[in-house]
C-alpha cells in the first residue's frame, strides 16, 4: 500500500501539463506564459481568454511560469490594478476547462491529458 | 458631491448588472483594498495635535468590467479619512480600447503614469512593502509634489525584444493648477490651455543576470497656474518640465526600486522668464525577503525644491526634506500584510526640527 502510494506520488509528480487553446488560438511557448501572466491579450486578432485548472495550477505554475502560487496571485492583483486586466477564472478540474476552451473564442488553458475538439499549443 | 453621487451609483449598477457573456456567468468581481493601524509621531507641529494612536486608512474600490472583446473599463473609488471624518474620492473612471499589445488607448481619469510607483501601488496598500509612499510621491493631499492623478488620454503598449520587454507610456491630459496650495488635475475641462504632455519607456530584462531588473525613463511638461482660491484668479504660472528614471530589480528574494525626478522649471512671471530654476527629488529603497513570509526594508528619501520656484513655493508640500525609514512586512496570508515602520524627517527651510515616527498597519486586498 505504501509502495502504491509513493509510486502515486512520484507518477504525479512526473505528471504531463498540456495547454490547449479554441481551435481559433495559435501561441508559441513564450506567448503562452505571457498570456497567462496578462502581458499579452491579443494573438492575431482574436482576444485571448486564460483560464485556470484548480487541480493543476502548482504544477503548471511551477513548470511554465517558474513561480508560486503567492507570487502568481501578487502578480495578477498588481496586473489587474494598474492595467484593468481580470485575473483568469479558475474551473475546478480538466473537464470544466475543456468544456470553457471549446466553447469560448481565444481561450486558452490547461490540463493533464490530450483533449478533442481542442488546440494543443504546447506540452511541459 | 452629485458627480461622486452618480459615479458611486453607476459603479455600483455595474457591480450588478453582466457585462460580456463570461462575467454574465460569474457576475463581475469587486476588488479592493483596506487597511487599519496605529501611529505615533514626535512632530511637535502646532497642527499636528494627533499624535499618537488608532487610525483607520483608505477603503478602495475597484472594478475592471472588459464590455467588449476589446472594450474595457477601471473604476475606482476611494473612502480616506480627512480631518476627522471620511470624504468619498473617485480615484479612477477609465474607458479603453485595445488595439493590440501594442496599444491600449484610455480615456478618463487615470493614475498619471510617471516612474513605478504611482501607477504600481497608488492606494493599494497591501501590495506595497511599505507603509508609507515616498513622501514627494504621496498623493497631491498628502504631500505630494508630483500630479498623481491626470484627466485625459492614456495610450499604453509593449513588446518583446527576445525575452524582454519594451514597456511605453504616453499621456495628453489638462494641466494641473495650483489651488488652496496644492495641486488639482482639473478634472471638469481644462481652466487654461496649459495641456500636460508626458510619456515614459521602460526595459524589463526576463533573462540571465538581470532577470527582474526593469529601467525606466520618464518625463512631462505642463503650465502650471496657481490660482487664488478667494478670487479665482491667477496668482502666478510656471511651465514645468519633469525628467528622470526609475528602477526595480524584483528576483532571488530581493525588492529594489528607486526613482529619481530632475525638475528645471521657470517662472514666466519673473523678471527672466526664461531662467531654469533647477530641483530634484528621489528615493531608494531595498527589501529582502529573510523568511518567505518576513522582509525587512530601508529606505532613503531627499527632496532639494528651489523656493525661487512659483510651482513649489506655491504649493503646501513643496518644502525640501529627507527622510529615513525602515521596517517589517509579515505575510500573514495570500492577501494580507502586518507591518512595522520607523520614520525620521527633516524638513528644510522650517525652524521645527526634525520628528520621528513610528507606524503599524494590518492591509488586505480581496
Amino acid at each position: 500500500m505504501l509502495f502504491l502510494a509513493v509510486l502515486g506520488t512520484g507518477i504525479q509528480a512526473r505528471a504531463e501539463i498540456y495547454v490547449i487553446g479554441n481551435p481559433d488560438v495559435t501561441l508559441s511557448s513564450s506567448e503562452i506564459a505571457d498570456a497567462f501572466l496578462g502581458e499579452k491579450q491579443i494573438a492575431g486578432s482574436t482576444k485571448l481568454v486564460p483560464v485556470d485548472n484548480k487541480a493543476l495550477q502548482k504544477d503548471f505554475l511551477s513548470k511554465v511560469l517558474n513561480m508560486d502560487n503567492v507570487k502568481y496571485n501578487s502578480s495578477w492583483t498588481k496586473k489587474s490594478f494598474r492595467d484593468g486586466i481580470p485575473a483568469p477564472k479558475v474551473k475546478s478540474n480538466d473537464a470544466d476547462v475543456i468544456e470553457f476552451v471549446k466553447s469560448t473564442p481565444g481561450a486558452i488553458g490547461y490540463v493533464s491529458s490530450p483533449a478533442s475538439g481542442v488546440n494543443t499549443l504546447a506540452k511541459y | 458631491m452629485t458627480c461622486k453621487r452618480i459615479a458611486l451609483s453607476t459603479m455600483l449598477i455595474l457591480g450588478a448588472l453582466p457585462v460580456v457573456s463570461a462575467q454574465a456567468e460569474e457576475g463581475l468581481p469587486l476588488h479592493g483594498f483596506a487597511d487599519v493601524g496605529m501611529a505615533f509621531s514626535s512632530d511637535s507641529a502646532p497642527e499636528s495635535f494627533r499624535t499618537r494612536g488608532a487610525t483607520v486608512g483608505n477603503f478602495d474600490l475597484y472594478l475592471t468590467p472588459q464590455f467588449s472583446d476589446r472594450t474595457k473599463g477601471l473604476f475606482e473609488i476611494l473612502f480616506e479619512p480627512d480631518d476627522g471624518r471620511y470624504i468619498l474620492d473617485i480615484e479612477r473612471i477609465q474607458v479603453g480600447y485595445t488595439f493590440s499589445d501594442l496599444l491600449t488607448a484610455w480615456l478618463g481619469r487615470f493614475h498619471t503614469p510617471y516612474g513605478y510607483w504611482n501607477t504600481a501601488f497608488h492606494h493599494g496598500a497591501q501590495i506595497q512593502t511599505s507603509i508609507l509612499r515616498p513622501r514627494f510621491l504621496d498623493f497631491e493631499d498628502a504631500g505630494g509634489i508630483l500630479p498623481a492623478h491626470s484627466v485625459g488620454f492614456w495610450g499604453t503598449g509593449q513588446f518583446r525584444v527576445s525575452s524582454d520587454r519594451v514597456v511605453y507610456d504616453v499621456y495628453i491630459t489638462n494641466g494641473a493648477r495650483i489651488l488652496g496650495d496644492e495641486l488639482d488635475p482639473n478634472i471638469q475641462l481644462d481652466d487654461n490651455k496649459n495641456t500636460a504632455l508626458g510619456g515614459q519607456v521602460a526595459y524589463s530584462f526576463g533573462n540571465g543576470p538581470l532577470d527582474g531588473f526593469r529601467l525606466g525613463f520618464h518625463g512631462y511638461t505642463q503650465q502650471i497656474d496657481t490660482i487664488n482660491a478667494g478670487t479665482g484668479s491667477v496668482d502666478a504660472n510656471s511651465i514645468t518640465r519633469v525628467y528622470g528614471f526609475s528602477t526595480v530589480y524584483e528576483n532571488h528574494g530581493i525588492e529594489a526600486l528607486g526613482e529619481y525626478y530632475r525638475f528645471s522649471d521657470r517662472n514666466l512671471a519673473a523678471a527672466d522668464p526664461e531662467k531654469a530654476l533647477g530641483s530634484w527629488a528621489g528615493f531608494v529603497q531595498l527589501g529582502y525577503d529573510f523568511l518567505p513570509e518576513l522582509t525587512a526594508y530601508g529606505r532613503l528619501e531627499k527632496a532639494e525644491l528651489d523656493q525661487e520656484d512659483a510651482y513649489f513655493a506655491n504649493q503646501a508640500s513643496g518644502r525640501s526634506y529627507t527622510r529615513e525609514s525602515a521596517g517589517l512586512r509579515f505575510r500573514v496570508g495570500m492577501n494580507t500584510a502586518l507591518k512595522f515602520e520607523f520614520l525620521h524627517t527633516n524638513l528644510k527651510a522650517t525652524d521645527q526640527a526634525g520628528f520621528n515616527e513610528g507606524r503599524l498597519q494590518y492591509a488586505v486586498n480581496f
